[in-house]
């Protein structure tokens, strides 16, 4: 993994310009968003600690104002970057493991394996994930663990996808053919020769998904399926708030609402660039066979 | 092959396909765990008796398989179950619930459509310069933006603005006195030649289209640029430009129509995350569509109400992915073989 990356970045000065521009912006998002969450936990703010002014309007002394139990906006909206980067995280995780395994078992293998998952796989890709998203958390409830793997189903397919699609072109190559002829079983074929070759793509996609996933934690809270509360969580915060927008409090909804945008911005920036700079650099790959 | 044998095989295909999906559903909805018995009755006040009974009387004490099929079996005869709560059919519900979605995801389309298309194409003929980057940049901002949360700043400033549009709701109920004869509050306001409830019709569309709109435009937009940039890379545009065609005709003539083609699939693509979007823009603005009953059935832990919609969902996905593949194929020839 630490070769990839020192190998990755090692071609940074040939990557096109417009996309290693995006990935940086990015990046800089992304380790904003971050060290704000980093800076709540050492300073110590404390997203439940209420004051007697709710609804009060941004201040010096609560910078994002105060919702309706006068819990200071500002450290909700920073605490809340831990839990939904977490659950959209674990959402990427439980998907990619499932969806790029089954991918790579049924390109590698075939036949009748193939044949059924790709039709299990290609119906749930025709339903929107965060339609599945909602029918699962109905079913077992919220959770960090629960919202994560309500919200990863619907992305399995594209992993699958994506894997199945490259053992598929290169199951026949040489360099394959050569590691079966010295004897290498499946597992070891699949896991250290073949899967790596998929990584690039695999990375550029979990980090577009880190982005819809946030969107989906927070699409969830508001709509009530998400975490339970007192929890600050983004969605859930500015669900909450709009009960107050025909009084005049703005506050409460916008500021969570820009946290979303902002760090789904970020990784959706890093997750484009990527993928731009890998199709570029597949393509010139390409053209030298 | 012949464009009528492909539209019967693509035909044929679509039952296994939608034969997939309604089971994929029913699996997620009876292997989770979740019990709707105990979500109907309140887990602490139900007697064993009272469970067993509801138990029968929905037809969940029998074996899964025999559950599955009299559920498929139910759906080929259009009857999607009762709705726990309601206890009326779930078809009935889902009618009531159908037209305010018609309407907005109808209005939405023809916002997204020529609006992504056309600046997506826009930014393309001006590849590399500024206002390709604005475009760009424009675009994938939206695209970032959630669409619930686009919706609440839109109502927060007409809020603060002091703007006469109305904020939730699909009309004023001090207006309509019209005969309900689409549920489709435009085409019913037209039909009874009322150009005041018109005008609160389309009052009341205005936010929610301009919602989930520009959040399908958005992608379009960016799908559109690629497919446009990608087609003027192609040898055959250096052809014609060498062959003396002026930069116009060769962006309209031959890139175009060659880039619409990817375009228009995409497009019928969307209705899925047009579908999705729809569910978070009712939410936002109280519009009384599919997408807010879906929501108040997860509510009331509803399961059959919920299970029938998602099935609907999917219903209206695999229909739009079978109108785009025949399209296709009229446009595109070479697609049949």
């Amino acid at each position: 993994m630490s070769r990839l990356l020192v190998r990755v970045l090692s071609k940074f000065g040939v990557w096109p310009k417009s996309s290693r521009s995006m990935v940086i912006a990015g990046a800089v998002i992304v380790i904003t968003v971050l060290g704000l969450d980093i800076y709540a936990h050492i300073v110590g703010l404390d997203p439940l600690a209420t004051t007697y002014q709710g609804l009060s309007p941004p201040s010096l002394a609560h910078v994002m104002g105060t919702d309706q139990l006068g819990r200071d906006l500002f450290s909700r909206a920073s605490f809340g970057t831990t839990f939904s980067l977490l659950v959209a995280f674990i959402s990427v995780i439980i998907s990619v493991s499932v969806g790029s395994v089954i991918g790579a078992l049924s390109g590698f293998f075939g036949g009748k394996i193939d044949r059924v998952s790709s039709l299990a796989f290609d119906a749930l890709y025709a339903l929107p994930p965060l339609i599945i998203a909602i029918l699962i958390a109905a079913m077992i409830g919220a959770g960090i663990v629960n919202t994560g793997l309500a919200i990863a189903i619907g992305y399995m397919p594209q992993y699958f996808r994506i894997v199945r699609g490259i053992m598929l072109s290169i199951k026949e190559r040489p360099f394959i053919e050569s590691t079966r002829a010295i004897g290498a079983g499946p597992a070891n074929l699949i896991f250290r020769h073949m899967i790596p070759y998929a990584i690039p793509s695999i990375i550029a996609l979990m980090t577009l998904n880190m982005g819809s996933g946030i969107v989906d934690v927070s699409g969830l809270g508001f709509l009530g399926l998400g975490l339970p509360p007192p929890t600050p969580e983004w969605g859930t915060d500015l669900g909450r708030g709009r009960d107050f927008i025909t009084s005049g409090a703005w506050w409460p909804s916008t500021f969570p609402g820009l946290m979303i945008v902002i760090s789904v911005l970020g990784f959706t920036l890093v997750g484009q660039g990527l993928d731009e700079i890998f199709r570029a650099t597949s393509t010139r790959q390409k053209e030298k066979f | 092959m012949r464009l009528r044998t492909f539209i019967l095989l693509r035909l044929l295909l679509t039952i296994p396909m939608v034969l997939l999906l309604v089971t994929v559903v029913f699996v997620i909805m009876h292997i989770l765990p979740g019990d709707p018995v105990l979500a109907v009755l309140g887990s602490k006040a139900a007697s064993q008796q009272q469970i067993d009974l509801l138990r029968h009387q929905l037809g969940l004490d029998k074996p899964l398989y025999v559950q599955y099929l009299e559920y498929i079996f139910g759906l080929l005869r259009g009857d999607f179950g009762n709705s726990l709560v309601r206890q009326d059919p779930v078809t009935t519900e889902m009618a009531i619930h159908l037209p305010a979605t018609v309407e907005l995801t109808f209005w939405s389309m023809l916002l997204a459509i020529p609006l992504g298309i056309y600046s997506g194409v826009f930014a393309a003929k001006n590849v590399g310069g500024k206002i390709d980057a604005s475009i760009r940049i424009g675009s994938l901002v939206r695209w970032c933006i959630p669409v619930f949360w686009f919706g609440l700043v839109l109502q927060i400033i007409v809020v603060q603005y002091g703007l006469p549009l109305p904020i939730a709701g699909q009309a004023n109920p001090r207006i309509v006195g019209v005969p309900e004869v689409t549920g489709l509050y435009v085409v019913d306001a037209i039909w009874a030649h009322d150009p005041q409830a018109l005008a609160d019709a389309f009052l009341h569309l205005i936010l929610p289209v301009l919602t989930l709109g520009t959040t399908m435009a958005a992608s379009l937009t960016q799908i559109a640029r690629t497919n446009v940039v990608d087609v003027l890379g192609e040898e055959y545009i250096k052809v014609a430009s060498l062959k003396g065609c002026t930069d116009e005709r060769v962006f309209r003539k031959h890139a175009l129509p060659n880039a619409m083609i990817p375009i228009l699939t995409y497009t019928g693509l969307q209705v899925a995350v047009l579908l999705q979007g729809a569910i978070l823009t009712e939410t936002v603005f109280s519009w009384p569509g599919l997408g807010r009953l879906l929501v108040d059935a997860v509510g009331y832990r509803d399961f059959n109400l919920i299970q029938g919609c998602v099935v609907l969902f999917a219903l209206v996905v695999s229909l739009a992915n079978l109108i785009v593949d025949i399209s296709y194929a009229i446009v595109d020839p070479r697609v049949r073989f």
